[in-house]
């Protein structure tokens, strides 16, 4: 129970940042992808399974309040945490740059996912523009703000492991 | 050892299960898109007052950010400022003495005055699409303070959005720079008819687009784009901003230009929301447009 309410907690925060601090200090109009360094490092840290069901809910939450359509963030997130959740064999704890390395591949992979997703569909052809002027950027700017924030996150799960909370998570 | 395989279900079927659910979801959205949306509305008013109280903190921070510039830049601004005022100062005399020939004009035709006498309310930006992709906000006012969709915003005596989404106390607000956004607008001076829509392409030199505007159609770098009388959602005569840039298609038949905003879109925190409705003019005598727009383009002069 501890662990859902820790996460629901995390992704809560998560957001608000997100969509409302981040925006000052966007960089160039870009503003980090705080959701997506929640979901790669609880992927990685606890395996696909939590990483999955973390990513679903932060999409979610984000289609609810942001979206069209509920679902497709949802579905995106829950595939990135999905298949982020495998590099859990390779990891270990004192590596830092492992997990760097994969929350910008992630952010990286949730950039062309949204290009296609929301702008191919509508007829913007010119991917290499939306690559240099969003993608890119945004992924350099996560992968700064995830040195700081990937620590926190593991921290909260250590502290929760040292605790001895064995509840399932779903 | 930081595996823990305590759930007996395979990830691989969660996987599968989760995936359907989205697939569901976005299914049953897609057909009920228009409808009232009872879990976006319930969820919103629980995040909303926590945005609003994050927000705070954020923008004292980078209040205090904004107290650091140096005094040096704030006397510079202090003189031009000066100096602006002064020549504004004449151009209001002149303008005054339009007003006054104008009103005479006016009562001369009997016409009701149209520009200048919608109801509006201010209202604060509180938070930001959480994304690079898209351009819409929220602000702190909503249906208890008369807020509905289709309402329009503006800013700086500019056109800034439109309200797609209302529940208790915040308003969804898709500004005009979004990438979905299309406005029915026309040149104030020759009533000539185009769109204006978001590109995020040109956002990047902070323009919009305007585009079906024929080949033959009157228009000049420099002249002002208001909201036109077709669009049934956005109210007539408000302005968009400057035409820039002006090309014709390969076609040969239609044109299409840049568009300068007379918004500054990127330092948007209070904005005014019209609470007039364009449906509600949609009965009112839609035969004097004709004429009015006429007389306001002669004030341009």
């Amino acid at each position: 129970m501890k662990r859902v309410v820790t996460y629901a907690i995390l992704i809560i925060l998560s957001f608000l940042l997100q969509s409302t601090i981040s925006t000052y200090f966007a960089l160039g109009d870009i503003t980090p992808n705080i959701m997506i360094i929640l979901t790669t490092s609880i992927a990685l840290i606890r395996g696909n399974t939590e990483g999955m069901v973390v990513g679903f809910f932060s999409g979610l939450m984000l289609d609810v309040l942001y979206s069209n359509y509920l679902g497709i963030y949802a579905l995106i997130y829950l595939v990135l945490g999905f298949i982020f959740g495998f590099f859990n064999k390779i990891y270990y704890q004192e590596d830092i740059t492992l997990p760097i390395i994969l929350i910008a591949l992630s952010d990286f992979m949730y950039g062309i996912c949204i290009y296609v997703f929301f702008f191919l569909i509508n007829g913007r052809f010119e991917f290499f523009y939306y690559f240099q002027k969003i993608i890119l950027p945004e992924t350099v700017y996560t992968v700064i703000i995830a040195i700081f924030s990937y620590r926190i996150v593991l921290r909260v799960c250590g502290k929760l492991d040292k605790k001895g909370s064995e509840d399932l998570i779903v | 050892m930081n595996q823990r395989k305590n759930s007996k279900i395979k990830p691989k079927y969660i996987l599968f299960f989760l995936i359907i659910i989205c697939c569901i979801l976005i299914g049953i959205s897609m057909n009920t898109r228009d409808s009232e949306n009872y879990i976006q509305r319930g969820l919103s008013s629980i995040i909303v007052p926590m945005q609003k109280g994050i927000n705070h903190i954020g923008s004292w921070i980078s209040g205090a950010v904004e107290n650091a510039k140096t005094i040096d830049e704030l006397t510079t601004t202090n003189d031009e400022l000066t100096s602006e005022i002064e020549s504004l100062q004449s151009k209001i005399y002149a303008l005054q003495n339009n007003q006054s020939e104008l009103d005479s004009l006016r009562e001369l035709l009997q016409l009701k005055e149209k520009f200048g006498d919608y109801n509006t309310l201010g209202a604060r930006v509180i938070a930001k699409d959480s994304g690079n992709w898209y351009k819409t906000f929220t602000i702190d006012k909503g249906s208890d303070d008369g807020i509905a969709v289709n309402m329009n915003i503006i800013a700086q005596n500019g056109l800034v959005g439109i309200v797609t989404e209302v529940g208790n106390g915040y308003a969804k607000v898709r500004s005009i720079i979004d990438d979905s956004s299309s406005v029915s607008a026309m040149n104030l001076k020759s009533s000539d008819p185009c769109i204006v829509y978001g590109d995020l392409q040109l956002l990047e030199q902070g323009l919009l687009g305007i585009e079906l505007m024929s080949a033959d159609s009157d228009f000049a770098e420099g002249d002002e784009i208001v909201t036109s009388y077709v669009s049934d959602k956005f109210l007539p005569g408000i302005p968009i901003g400057y035409v820039s840039n002006i090309e014709k298609d390969s076609t040969g038949l239609t044109m299409h230009a840049n568009l300068v905003p007379i918004v500054d879109f990127e330092r948007l925190t209070n904005v005014l929301v019209i609470t007039d409705l364009k449906s509600d003019f949609v009965n009112d005598n839609t035969t004097e447009t004709e004429s009015e727009t006429e007389t306001e383009s002669e004030t341009v002069e």
